[in-house]
């Protein structure tokens, strides 16, 4: 009885483990994002010429440590880099998916000579 | 998402396929129309933004992409000369999945729509 009893409780366990690991967790992917924006740009100026590297590192960066939490998700990641001048900037996204299993997350970022924004869009295969 | 006989698809028929030309002229029309004369005004943009990217989005949804999720993107900005760079990866299924992009300026703002179609299986 104690083996059949120990039995039922991993499956319990299997269950709730697929359910947490289909939806798409905000807060996970939040700090992926933080880590790649620091690691890819830092303290770095805003330079005309730079900036084309800057975004297809942060975007890369950020889209290979989410391929690596082995989830069952495709992948939609945008990155903005704009210099610090005065001027407004305003982001909008509009989705038509399932509430329940697909999720975004938008980081916003900026050091003395620029800003950036980071959006990821999560949706469940 | 409804389920219904074609359940089983795990790729769109060629003529259901996510044109990205398509999409391209649908979001270059509504920017031109929603855009042109416009000035950036800080307290409209939010709003104004938004129902863009609603905008395109439901004009997408009746262009009959089906089985296709949607997500699309409206970034404006005020154009004061200041520099911007935009850049997009995704991770997707590259056979069934696609993207559409579209860009408008005049002197006062700067408009980027893009609009992501990701198959649904």
């Amino acid at each position: 009885m104690t083996t059949t009893e120990a039995n039922a409780t991993e499956i319990n366990m299997d269950d709730s483990h697929n359910v947490e690991e289909t939806a798409f967790v905000v807060d996970e992917v939040s700090s992926v994002v933080k880590e790649s924006i620091e690691g890819a740009i830092g303290a770095n100026i805003y330079q005309q010429n730079r900036v084309n590297v800057w975004t297809s590192n942060v975007v890369e960066q950020c889209l290979s440590q989410l391929s690596k939490l082995g989830k069952p998700f495709k992948y939609i990641v945008t990155c903005i880099i704009m210099q610090k001048n005065g001027a407004g900037l305003q982001s909008a996204s509009s989705c038509f998916w399932d509430n329940t299993t697909d999720g975004s997350c938008t980081v916003r970022w900026e050091n003395k000579s620029m800003y950036c924004i980071v959006s990821v869009f999560g949706l469940a295969i | 998402m409804e389920t219904d006989a074609s359940s089983y698809l795990i790729r769109p028929n060629y003529k259901h396929k996510f044109k990205a030309g398509v999409a391209k002229e649908y979001m270059r029309d509504i920017l031109r129309e929603e855009l042109s004369g416009v000035q950036y005004n800080p307290e409209e943009i939010p709003t104004l933004s938004r129902s863009l990217a609603d905008t395109i989005k439901n004009k997408l949804k009746a262009a009959g992409f089906e089985r296709y999720k949607l997500i699309v993107q409206v970034v404006m900005g005020e154009q004061r000369g200041e520099g911007v760079k935009m850049a997009a990866r995704c991770l997707w299924d590259a056979d069934t999945d696609s993207y559409a992009q579209e860009m408008y300026v005049n002197d006062s703002l700067f408009c980027v729509a893009a609009a992501f179609g990701v198959y649904y299986y």
